[in-house]
C-alpha cells in the first residue's frame, strides 16, 4: 500500500511532495498534472494511492476522483488544496466525491504522510 | 355627323357617371380637417419605424380613400431609384441634410388626379412625416447609444470578473505555492532535525510563513471566492455566510436548493449572483442594524430566486437609483448592474423605502434577488 501518483498542476508542489512522500517511505510511481494525465498514469502503473489537488486545469479533483476510483477497485485518494479556509465544506464535498480525507496542502507533514501509511483508509484530518 | 355628336356625349357621360358610381362605392370625398388633424397626431406619437409605417402606408390611404403607398427608410446613398408612375406621388424626407425615407402615395381610388387639396394636404403630412422619421431614427440613434453603454458595463464587469480571477489565479500559482514549499522544506527540517535552538528558530519561521500564507489566502479569497470555482455557488454561498455570521455576531438563516441546480448556472450568473448576495449582506451589516438576516435561494420550475432579508430599520430610496450613486452609494447602482447583466430584458430592480426587490433572468433561467424587512 505505498506507490503514490501524484496528481497537481504545480510542479513546485510536486516536487515537495515527492520529496515529503519518499522520506515518509512511500514511492511515487507517476506524476500527473491533470485528471486524464493522471487516468493514463493509472492505467500503466496501478497505484495504491493518488494525491490529488482540487483545483486542477480541466476537470477539477473533485470531479475527477470517481473516475480515477473507477479506473483502479480499491485506489485511495487523497484530496489537498493550497486553499484551507472553510476546510469543512471541503472535506464533505471530498467525502461525497469518494475521497477518503481532504487535507490543506500546509497541514502536510511527515507524521501526517506516515500516517496515511500506517492508519491506511482510517487516516483522519 | 349626328352620330359622331352623340358618341362623344355618350362617352362623356358614361366617364362621368362611372365617377359618380366609383365615388359611391370607394368613396371620392374625405373629411381634411380630420385627416390632417388624426394623422399629424399619430406621426407624432410615432417613435418606431413599424408606426410610422403603419400611418403613411395604410392610416392615410384608408382616411384619403387612396391606393396603398410604401415607405422606404434607409441609409443615405442606399435610394431606391424607381420611377414613380402617375397618378403615384413621392416625397422624399430629409433628416439631418440627406434623404433618409421615401415616401410614395398611391393613387387616388376613384381613378380621379390628386386635386390641388389633395397635393396640399399630402405635402403637409409629409412634412410632419420628416418630423416624424427624424425623431425615429434618433430614438433609434439613442437605442444604439445606450445598447452600446449597456455593452460597455457588461464588458466592464466581465473584464473586472476575469481580472480579478486572473490575480487570484496567479497569487495561488506563485506566491502561495511557493510558501506552500517553504512550510513543507520546515516540516522536513524540523521532523529530522530534533529538538535544538536551531529547531526552535525553525518553528518560528514556520510560524511566520503559516502567517503569511494566511493573509494571501485572504487577498486570493476577496478576489475571487475559490469556492466558486472548486465547489459551486452553493458553497461559496454557505462560507459567504459563515464568514459574516463571524464577522459580524448576527443570525444568517441559509436556505438553498441542490448543489447540483446550482452547479448547472452558467458561470457568469453564478459569480454575479454571488456578488448580489455579498453586496446585500455587507449593505445589511453597514447600513441596517439588523439583528438577522435571512438568505434564501429557491429552485422553482426553471425559475431561480435569491431573496435577501433582514430584520434592520429600512431606509428612504430615492426613485432613481443613479441618485444613490451621485451621493457616492455605488452598492444598490452596482447590483442592478449585475442584475441587468445576467438579467437581459428583464433585469430591474424595484425599490421602495422598507424593500428591494430585483428581479432577472440568467440564460436560460428566471431569477429574481429581493431584500425585505423580516
Amino acid at each position: 500500500m505505498n506507490r503514490v501518483l501524484i496528481v497537481d498542476d504545480q510542479p513546485r508542489f510536486q516536487r515537495h511532495l515527492r520529496r515529503l512522500l519518499r522520506r515518509a517511505g512511500l514511492t511515487v510511481v507517476g506524476e500527473a498534472r491533470s485528471i486524464a494525465e493522471a487516468a493514463g498514469v493509472i492505467e500503466e502503473q496501478a497505484p495504491d494511492l493518488a494525491v490529488v489537488d482540487v483545483m486542477l486545469p480541466g476537470v477539477s479533483g473533485l470531479a475527477g476522483t470517481p473516475r480515477l476510483k473507477a479506473l483502479v477497485p480499491g485506489l485511495r485518494v487523497i484530496l489537498v488544496s493550497a486553499h484551507r479556509d472553510r476546510a469543512e465544506l471541503f472535506k464533505a464535498a471530498a467525502a461525497e466525491a469518494g475521497a477518503e480525507v481532504f487535507f490543506a496542502k500546509d497541514d502536510l507533514d511527515l507524521a501526517v504522510v506516515r500516517a496515511w501509511v500506517d492508519r491506511g483508509p482510517a487516516a483522519e484530518a | 355627323m349626328l352620330q359622331l355628336l352623340v358618341g362623344l356625349g355618350f362617352d362623356r357621360t358614361r366617364a362621368q357617371v362611372q365617377r359618380w358610381v366609383d365615388r359611391l362605392f370607394y368613396g371620392g370625398w374625405y373629411d381634411y380637417p380630420a385627416v390632417v388633424e388624426t394623422v399629424s397626431d399619430a406621426l407624432a406619437r410615432s417613435l418606431a419605424r413599424a408606426q410610422l409605417e403603419d400611418v403613411l402606408t395604410r392610416r392615410v390611404p384608408e382616411m384619403m380613400q387612396l391606393h396603398p403607398g410604401e415607405l422606404w427608410i434607409g441609409e443615405p446613398g442606399a435610394v431606391p431609384r424607381r420611377e414613380v408612375v402617375a397618378p403615384q406621388l413621392q416625397f422624399p424626407l430629409f433628416f439631418e441634410g440627406q434623404v433618409r425615407g421615401v415616401w410614395t402615395v398611391g393613387g387616388r381610388l376613384d381613378g380621379d388626379d390628386f386635386t390641388p387639396t389633395d397635393r396640399r394636404i399630402l405635402h403637409t403630412l409629409a412634412r410632419q412625416a420628416e418630423i416624424a422619421l427624424s425623431n425615429v431614427l434618433l430614438v433609434e440613434a439613442l437605442q444604439r447609444w445606450l445598447d452600446e453603454i449597456r455593452e460597455g458595463q457588461h464588458q466592464l464587469l466581465c473584464s473586472r470578473e476575469e481580472e480579478r480571477a486572473r490575480l487570484a489565479r496567479d497569487l495561488h500559482d506563485g506566491p502561495v505555492q511557493l510558501l506552500v514549499g517553504l512550510n513543507m522544506q520546515l516540516g522536513l527540517l524540523l521532523s529530522s532535525g530534533g529538538d535544538t535552538p536551531l529547531s526552535e528558530e525553525l518553528r518560528a519561521v514556520r510560524g511566520e510563513v503559516r502567517g503569511l500564507l494566511s493573509d494571501l489566502r485572504q487577498v486570493c479569497a476577496e478576489l475571487r471566492p475559490p469556492m466558486l470555482d472548486t465547489l459551486g455557488l452553493g458553497a461559496a454561498l454557505r462560507a459567504l455566510a459563515e464568514e459574516w455570521r463571524e464577522q459580524h455576531g448576527k443570525t444568517v438563516d441559509l436556505d438553498l436548493p441542490p448543489d447540483a441546480v446550482l452547479l448547472s448556472l452558467p458561470e457568469e450568473g453564478a459569480v454575479n449572483l454571488y456578488r448580489v448576495a455579498q453586496e446585500a449582506l455587507a449593505n445589511a451589516a453597514r447600513h441596517a442594524t439588523a439583528g438577522r438576516v435571512g438568505l434564501c435561494l429557491a429552485w422553482d420550475d426553471g425559475r431561480l430566486e435569491l431573496a435577501i432579508e433582514d430584520d434592520g430599520h429600512g431606509f428612504a430610496v430615492p426613485e432613481a437609483l443613479r441618485d444613490l450613486a451621485a451621493e457616492g452609494h455605488f452598492g444598490l447602482v452596482g447590483m442592478q448592474e449585475r442584475v441587468d447583466l445576467i438579467g437581459g430584458e428583464r433585469g430591474f430592480i424595484v425599490v421602495s423605502s422598507l424593500w428591494i426587490h430585483l428581479s432577472s433572468v440568467c440564460p436560460g433561467r428566471a431569477c429574481s434577488i429581493h431584500r425585505n424587512p423580516l
